[in-house]
């Protein structure tokens, strides 16, 4: 089996591409590194390759993981320094290991950590998080309509810092095909809970990490 | 290259934030270049005015931009016209029309370059002017703007936009625009005014320069006289002619879209021009002659390209696919070096004989996607009216064979409004339809799942053809052939398509118009007018109220019976194909006599005074 694991960084310009856009890319560069990669059996062959979670559109992502399998052997210094030299400015290949996980990347994600960047303000987390029920409006991916939901369970740990021009907080939240929360969410819930006056257009959102089940 | 800026600023992050795809506007795509554009003699903006995903599935700007940027003086951006959303963001946000290599306002290039592929992206030219904050009338623009030049076919009748642009050129680029772009470099480094500048440019081949010209008009509205008002200045403007493409400059690392666009695929332009000489057909006349890129060269920049993109898909690019002259030894070699690659091959506009279908099942197999037929017109007398050289059995047999074959979906093509028809020639659409689910049904039997499209233009007379005499019809005989076609092709199984015929008609007023309509797509801009190819865009009203406010009929240029002897607004622009030849054409399409297909004897078109045309005659 010739499965490996890359992990990328997703920054700068690049945070404008979507989750598509950038499969898309990811198939174009191992065509352009020359790296052949498995496709499935049938009459839509794809390639075998996934990320371990979805990064959305207009966040950054420090270290974001994609596995996939190839037709032949690979040292993966080669992999990583192929890949490197194929990437457009934004995207960083920082890692390339072999996998030999049962599991698919995507089912062993566990949680995530971000940084939610705020323009100054005063946050307090601590009453935000003393509710006992901390609701959000959550849009049903099938009716579209809006429905509160409580998140409170999905919430792990959320920490406020300040620095001399933004407030951050660093949020550690479910994440994966489990139990998942969005930091739309807790933005949304936070910001209308605690009447911070900020548009969401002035807020940055940084995702650090992606914590697997077990050891990846 | 890290060095070379490309960031955005903080208020353009947020505007992106702000906007559908933000993908369209940030570049950085793979293969795009990064120069600084202080050490360069000439910055140009390649500014195409449209949405990102149509211009990115333009060759033509691929070509220049990979040609400019080879040359170390000169650095070619893009800009496209951005979307409805981000033209409202950045009006709101003040924030100006910027390139997408280097985030500059694209009021500080030197040049800005407007591609010219259909009448109907005028207003769109003028939006895109206006949120670069640039004056939109050549002559309010001083050295400090940039220089504004225009080209591609509608170069080929620049007038109606001549006051807006300070150059256009005529032909073919590739070696015009990077010794346009010198000259201006060098002229600006030197200090030399704008006219200076101008006067120069207008001895290189092609180079129109509207403000050298002045045009005198009659009590009934035509032209008098076309004069020059510049020793420099060349009447007419022969068109640049490159002799051999398969020498030139060619994309092998063509810029790779993050996001979908149109045709997302590596794409290799097999030939120029077109032999078959069909009577309404700009591009078959304006692009002569065929001038042919080997097979070696074509298989040799295939391979390059997809090395470089890691595209699944390639494509040719001719006006007539099969009308290559070595097609079946290229068809044969692409589909096998494409299977050993793993990379579909799209081969659009072929002649569908016994050889394309082979080809078609080789490399479609069981995944048939729709099939095309464009017969054009309904009847055998107009199809000669046209010119296009097909036959009635010629759409039957092929559409047999298909059915065979296995297609379950055809879509035919149609014109209407061509110059003499009658309802007999509609009457004629209809019947081939229904001669089509006759033939299916004798297949497929009676429960068979087979369909059509029969998908109808509204005819257009475009300057540089047989037929740019000839007069459209109005709207409302456009209207009511909709109408009768609609109700004739009430059958099971047929699917009928119609353009807006309001579109259609301002299209003509654009084509063959001449300078005064400055003023009336000043206007209908004014009005809001943007984006006009875009059916949910367009706006009769305000093109309506923009005629009217300018005093304009729209009948005088779509609607009338252009003279003989009449000084057309484009004469200013040589083709190369001569004035008797288009005449001659025009006379015999009257007569429902066709003219062969050049490459079986030469038909006198002219264009080998100026130029070798190395496929005239080799079948004779």
């Amino acid at each position: 089996m010739n499965k490996f694991v890359l992990e990328f960084r997703k920054v700068d310009l690049m945070v404008y591409i979507s989750h598509l856009d950038l499969q898309r890319l990811f198939i174009r560069s191992f065509k352009r590194a020359n790296i052949s990669l498995k496709h499935s059996q049938g009459f839509n062959p794809h390639p075998a390759m996934s990320f371990a979670q979805p990064l959305s559109l207009g966040y950054e992502g420090l270290h974001e993981y994609i596995e996939f399998e190839t037709n032949c052997e690979f040292n993966t210094d080669d992999i990583k320094n192929m890949m490197s030299e194929v990437m457009p400015i934004g995207i960083s290949i920082l890692n390339c290991s072999k996998y030999s996980g049962s599991k698919s990347l995507a089912a062993t994600t566990n949680a995530c950590k971000y940084d939610v960047i705020f323009p100054k303000v005063k946050i307090d987390v601590d009453s935000y998080l003393s509710q006992a029920e901390i609701l959000a409006q959550k849009r049903q991916k099938k009716s579209k309509r809006l429905k509160e939901v409580n998140i409170k369970d999905k919430i792990r740990n959320i920490e406020c810092t300040e620095n001399k021009e933004d407030t951050i907080l660093h949020l550690h939240l479910d994440g994966g095909s489990e139990s998942n929360l969005s930091p739309e969410l807790i933005i949304q819930s936070i910001t209308k809970f605690l009447d911070v006056p900020v548009d969401r257009n002035d807020i940055k959102i940084i995702r650090k990490e992606i914590i697997f089940q077990t050891a990846k | 290259m890290n060095c070379v800026k490309n960031k955005m600023d903080d208020k353009l992050i947020k505007i992106l934030n702000q906007v559908e795809k933000p993908a369209r506007y940030i570049g950085n795509e793979l293969n795009t270049v990064l120069k600084d554009i202080d050490k360069v003699d000439c910055h140009l903006v390649f500014a195409f005015p449209d949405m990102y995903e149509i211009g990115m599935s333009f060759l033509g700007l691929e070509i220049l931009y990979n040609i400019i940027n080879k040359d170390e003086n000169l650095y070619c951006e893009r800009v496209f016209a951005p979307g409805m959303d981000m033209e409202e963001k950045l009006i709101e946000e003040k924030y100006e029309l910027f390139s997408l290599e280097t985030k500059t306002p694209i009021k500080k290039a030197d040049v800005l370059g407007f591609t010219l592929q259909y009448e109907m992206t005028y207003t769109t030219i003028l939006s895109m002017l206006k949120l670069g904050n640039i004056p939109l009338l050549a002559k309010d623009r001083g050295i400090e703007y940039p220089i504004v030049i225009g080209g591609g076919p509608c170069a080929f009748n620049p007038e109606p936009i001549a006051d807006f642009f300070d150059v256009i050129l005529i032909g073919d680029g590739e070696i015009q625009l990077p010794s346009v772009l010198n000259t201006i470099g060098k002229f600006k480094k030197a200090d030399k005014t704008k006219d200076e500048i101008l006067e120069e440019l207008a001895k290189i081949d092609g180079v129109y320069v509207p403000k050298f010209y002045d045009i005198e008009y009659a009590d009934n509205g035509t032209i008098l006289d076309i004069k020059t008002n510049n020793s420099n200045a060349q009447l007419p403007v022969l068109r640049a002619f490159i002799e051999n493409i398969d020498e030139l400059e060619f994309p092998t690392k063509k810029i790779v879209p993050f996001i979908e666009v149109v045709h997302d695929r590596a794409v290799i332009e097999t030939f120029r021009g077109c032999t078959r000489g069909c009577r309404f057909c700009q591009a078959g006349m304006i692009y002569r002659p065929v001038r042919e890129r080997s097979v070696e060269t074509i298989k040799k920049l295939a391979a390059l390209q997809l090395d470089n993109s890691g595209h699944s898909e390639i494509s040719l690019l001719s006006l007539s696919t099969s009308d290559y002259s070595e097609f079946e030894n290229l068809a044969l070699d692409l589909i096998s070096d494409c299977k050993s690659r793993n990379v579909s091959l799209s081969l659009p506009s072929l002649r569908l004989d016994s050889f394309s279908f082979k080809v078609l099942e080789e490399i479609q197999g069981y995944k048939k996607s729709g099939l095309t037929f464009a017969p054009e017109a309904g009847t055998q007398r107009l199809r000669d009216v046209v010119n296009k050289g097909i036959t009635e059995s010629d759409i039957y047999d092929a559409v047999e064979q298909a059915i065979t074959l296995g297609w379950k979906k055809i879509k035919f093509y149609f014109m209407i409004g061509l110059p003499t028809e009658t309802y007999e020639d509609l009457d004629g659409i209809a019947e081939i339809a229904r001669k089509v689910m006759d033939i299916s049904k004798s297949i497929n039997g009676k429960g068979g799942k087979f369909n059509i499209t029969v998908s109808v233009a509204n005819f257009v007379p475009k300057c540089g053809t047989p037929f740019q005499w000839f007069p459209q019809n109005s709207n409302e005989e456009f209207i009511e052939k909709h109408n009768y076609l609609s109700s004739k092709l009430k059958m099971k199984g047929v699917k009928f398509n119609y353009h807006d015929s309001a579109t259609s008609i301002v299209e003509g007023v654009l084509a063959k118009g001449d300078r005064r309509l400055a003023k009336t797509i000043l206007e209908a801009h004014k009005l809001g007018c943007t984006f006009d190819g875009w059916s949910e865009h367009f706006s009769k009203e305000k093109w309506d109220e923009a005629f009217k406010n300018t005093n304009m009929s729209k009948e005088f240029y779509a609607e009338r019976e252009f003279g003989r002897n009449e000084i057309l607004p484009w004469d200013i622009i040589d083709s190369g194909v001569s004035k008797d030849f288009l005449l001659k054409e025009y006379d015999k399409a009257l007569e429902a006599s066709i003219t062969k297909d050049c490459r079986h004897g030469c038909t006198n078109c002219g264009i080998n005074k100026y130029v070798e045309c190395k496929q005239g005659g080799i079948y004779e």
